[in-house]
């Protein structure tokens, strides 16, 4: 057993109940300082929750929580910070219309000034903290806007860290950011074990828990279900305690040398957009193929993905819908000839969060049902009915909004939509991004149904092992071109990969 | 460098109004018109760009941070009648009236403050029914006579040169201090630009809506003054015809907001407010009617919001040939390497 540390957060049967819901279930829940304790489980696990009511985002249901000894219940989480917790969560957090150095001392301004507030002092105090993280090259007077995703959340990093916490909550931060924006966060994390105070990882890579934290938390559906000492961590067993059952890590697609069909029904040629790193990129998708792109953060591919959906300028060359001979400029012409586009951004431009599960599934379907001027109710409620049942979709009602579904169920209403569309081709950029294990391993065996359903499937991905597992081939892109071009096999490996794409 | 930034930034500040004056300058010295931007035409310039800017500010002071206030005009005749009555009746002179009547506008904008955050309804609907109450409780004070003060010359004084100028100097030096140096100025532009995230880290939304309204009521207390002494008398309104004091708003803000990032948001919102009175002068120097003024001044305020709406396809248009140059770049190493 590991030696810990002074215990510094505990909660004795914590609960949390969203309605119907149980979030948290009478979890007994330990945080010792000097260590770096990750937090794992499904969607809808409780991982968030738990660590949010600790932070003071939302109050618990029932049960107890001490922090530093003392009784702990923050009512915000102002009261959190006060008490030493701070939190980096996963939703972009600094505030768009003032620059860096007022985001990072936001609510804090008066530092500088009781009456009138010195930009300058602000100024160079921000350009210190940045410093404090390693980020050298961000402007503390620019407009926070002008910085890119990576550094907006370096900077909500730098300043959590500014606040000096006692504990740190780290909640799938590392998802948004590149190998060196997560080696910043990493370091951070070390430097405060070191100094003897607490961080809690939250992330869905099993692989990066494992090799940053020292001890590990699985929750399964609102339950402690054990906690791991870094000596006793083992992929198969954490992934039995996440899932409930056993998991062996073969849940990719296990044929090898099915010939590739030479009907070609998607055809790039020469593309370069307006947005992204994508340029001179020439491709093509053959029927009933899994073709997988790959690369580097910024490499262009998923700016690749929206090309070939219409959905970002293209400044030369074309995209080809080849059975048409029609040019996709838009994505409603790329909808009529059969395409559909799973997002990366899923919760900004797959989904309407405030609409219900219901009309999100319909809205890519309505040409599909519409009767002249009218939708019949009957046919939407057989249409929604069946991808909810398809895919198991987890859900009290179908009118039930999809803000309020975890994150694999909501990747299921995204594929629904384009699924009961019946697409011909889909495109799907990270489809398993921020998902568990459960779900992934049926999303994969979706995407092979599709293959075997005769579909073809551009899949873009940040994983490589995702790739190398579903593609029939795979085209690695570096700095907007292609650098590489792989074919489904055995032998194929991740250093292969990385020669290329690196 | 940075006094190259300053000179642009002044620049930019004053580019329209500049353009906007010289343009109609020409233009009535080409049709045989002498009046326009000199003597009394300028002195009515100056007065309608402060009456704007006053209004425009208390506009936008909320607008951005996303409640339109319907009762802006209520607000501003209301206070201006009641308080310039009592103003007069104290004998308390001039600036004892532009006190009484900017005292009773604030407080008119702290019940529209306090009403929204304790109603927790949205501000549209807010401000439209106590709109309705402002206005006739204007209409019910002094039998409807609202207040006439013609002749009163030592209450008058506000709508003149330079006191006017003067006036609007002060305002500009107190919102841009308030606006760009204040604890209030900044909780008020985080909560404008991600209110959650303002709030979670203990900026007080309520609190701070509450302070908008207050100082919006405040400006349009100073408005009313300015407008009262240029015209020596305000008549209540009824049926919501208090709008017309703010429909001359929106030009300004408008420019504000596209120019504020130059100097900051009020001085660009006075600058918006001359370049209207500039477009309001010159078209009646022109011989333009009424109607065709209106619809010229629609067309312009359209003009600056398609512009705003689409400012980021000029930046995005040089990106995309920035990317077009490199992709070619791209193609010739690439082609040349395959020769090789």
């Amino acid at each position: 057993m590991a030696q810990r540390g002074e215990l510094i957060l505990e909660t004795r049967k914590l609960t949390k109940h969203f309605g119907p819901t149980v979030a948290l279930n009478a979890v007994d829940f330990k945080i010792y300082r000097g260590q770096i304790t990750g937090l794992i489980g499904e969607n809808g696990s409780g991982k968030s929750t738990i660590t949010s009511i600790a932070a003071g985002m939302q109050p618990p249901t029932s049960g107890e929580m001490f922090f530093k000894g003392q009784p702990h219940h923050p009512s915000s989480m102002i009261e959190g910070i006060e008490c030493g917790i701070g939190m980096i969560v996963q939703e972009q957090g600094t505030v768009p219309g003032i620059s860096v150095a007022e985001n990072i001392f936001l609510g804090e301004e008066k530092k500088f000034g009781k009456v009138l507030i010195s930009r300058r002092k602000m100024q160079e105090e921000a350009r210190k903290v940045l410093e404090n993280i390693g980020l050298t090259n961000v402007d503390p007077a620019a407009p926070i806007e002008s910085l890119n995703m990576q550094d907006r959340k370096l900077v909500e990093i730098a300043k959590t860290v500014y606040m000096k916490p006692e504990m740190l909550v780290v909640d799938e931060t590392t998802t948004a950011l590149s190998q060196s924006g997560r080696e910043i966060i990493y370091d951070i994390m070390k430097k405060m074990r070191d100094d003897d105070k607490a961080v809690v990882f939250i992330s869905h890579d099993l692989e990066e828990l494992m090799e940053i934290c020292d001890t590990l938390t699985v929750l399964r559906d609102g339950n402690f279900i054990a906690t791991l000492d870094k000596e006793d961590f083992d992929e198969d067993l954490i992934k039995k305690y996440m899932v409930g059952r056993e998991m062996t890590g073969d849940y990719y697609r296990s044929d090898y040398g099915t010939p590739i069909s030479d009907e070609v029904v998607l055809k790039v040629d020469d593309v370069t957009t307006g947005e992204g790193m994508l340029m001179n990129f020439s491709m093509e998708l053959h029927k009933g193929e899994i073709l997988g792109i790959g690369g580097l953060s910024h490499c262009g591919m998923h700016e690749l993905g929206k090309a070939c959906f219409g959905e970002t300028p293209v400044l030369r060359g074309t995209v080809t819908h080849v059975a048409s001979g029609e040019k996709i400029t838009t994505a409603l012409n790329a909808m009529k000839h059969g395409l559909g586009y799973v997002s990366k951004d899923r919760d900004k431009e797959a989904l309407v969060l405030t609409e219900s599960i219901a009309d999100n599934i319909v809205s890519a379907g309505y040409d599909k049902l519409k009767k002249g001027i009218f939708l019949m109710p009957s046919d939407t409620k057989k249409y929604v009915d069946k991808q909810v049942k398809d895919l198991s979709i987890k859900c009290a009602s179908v009118k039930q909004d999809v803000q309020y579904l975890s994150g694999g169920n909501k990747q299921k209403v995204v594929f629904g939509k384009w699924i009961g569309r019946e697409c011909d081709i889909l495109i799907l950029d990270c489809p398993t991004r921020g998902v568990d294990i459960g779900v992934k391993a049926a999303m994969y065996a979706l995407i092979n149904e599709m293959r075997l359903a005769g579909k073809s499937i551009i899949m873009i991905s940040e994983e490589m092992a995702e790739l190398i597992g579903m593609c029939d081939r795979l085209l690695i892109l570096k700095d907007g071109q292609q650098s590489g071009e792989f074919f489904r096999s055995e032998d194929l490996n991740e250093n292969d990969i990385i020669e290329v794409m690196i | 460098m940075k006094s190259k930034k300053i000179l642009k930034n002044i620049g930019m500040t004053l580019v329209l109004p500049v353009a906007t004056y010289l343009l109609f300058f020409i233009l009535t010295r080409l049709t045989g018109n002498t009046g326009f931007g000199v003597g009394m035409d300028l002195q009515t310039i100056i007065y309608t760009s402060v009456y704007s800017c006053l209004i425009s500010q208390a506009m936008t002071i909320n607008l951005q941070t996303g409640r339109f206030d319907f009762a802006i005009g209520s607000t501003l005749v209301l206070s201006t009648i009641i308080g310039g009555d009592l103003a007069y009746k104290w004998g308390l002179g001039a600036f004892g009236m532009l006190a009484c009547v900017m005292i009773l506008a604030a407080l008119c904008g702290l019940v529209s403050g306090l009403v929204y955050v304790i109603l927790g309804l949205p501000p549209m609907v807010v401000s439209l029914g106590l709109a309705m109450i402002y206005e006739a409780i204007g209409f019910m004070y002094n039998n409807a006579k609202g207040l006439r003060l013609i002749g009163k010359m030592n209450y008058l004084i506000f709508s003149s040169f330079p006191n006017n100028i003067i006036l609007m100097v002060i305002v500009l030096i107190l919102l841009v201090i308030v606006y760009d140096y204040s604890k209030i100025g900044y909780n008020r532009r985080a909560l404008a630009g991600g209110q959650k995230i303002a709030v979670d880290v203990g900026i007080r939304e309520k609190k701070n809506a509450v302070i908008c309204y207050v100082i919006a009521g405040a400006l349009l207390g100073l408005a009313g003054c300015v407008y009262l002494s240029k015209y020596g008398m305000i008549s209540p309104e009824t049926g919501l015809s208090s709008s017309s004091y703010f429909m001359s708003a929106f030009l300004p803000m408008f420019i504000g907001s596209i120019f504020g990032r130059y100097s900051s948001q009020p001085i660009a919102v006075f600058m918006g407010a001359v370049v209207q009175a500039f477009l309001t002068s010159g078209l009646s120097a022109l011989g333009a009617s009424s109607s065709l003024m209106t619809v010229i001044n629609g067309l312009v305020v359209c003009a600056f919001l398609i512009y705003s709406s689409n400012s980021y396809k000029l930046v995005e248009a040089k990106m995309f040939r920035e990317k077009l140059e490199k992709a070619n770049m791209a193609k010739g190493i690439t082609a040349k390497a395959n020769q090789g």
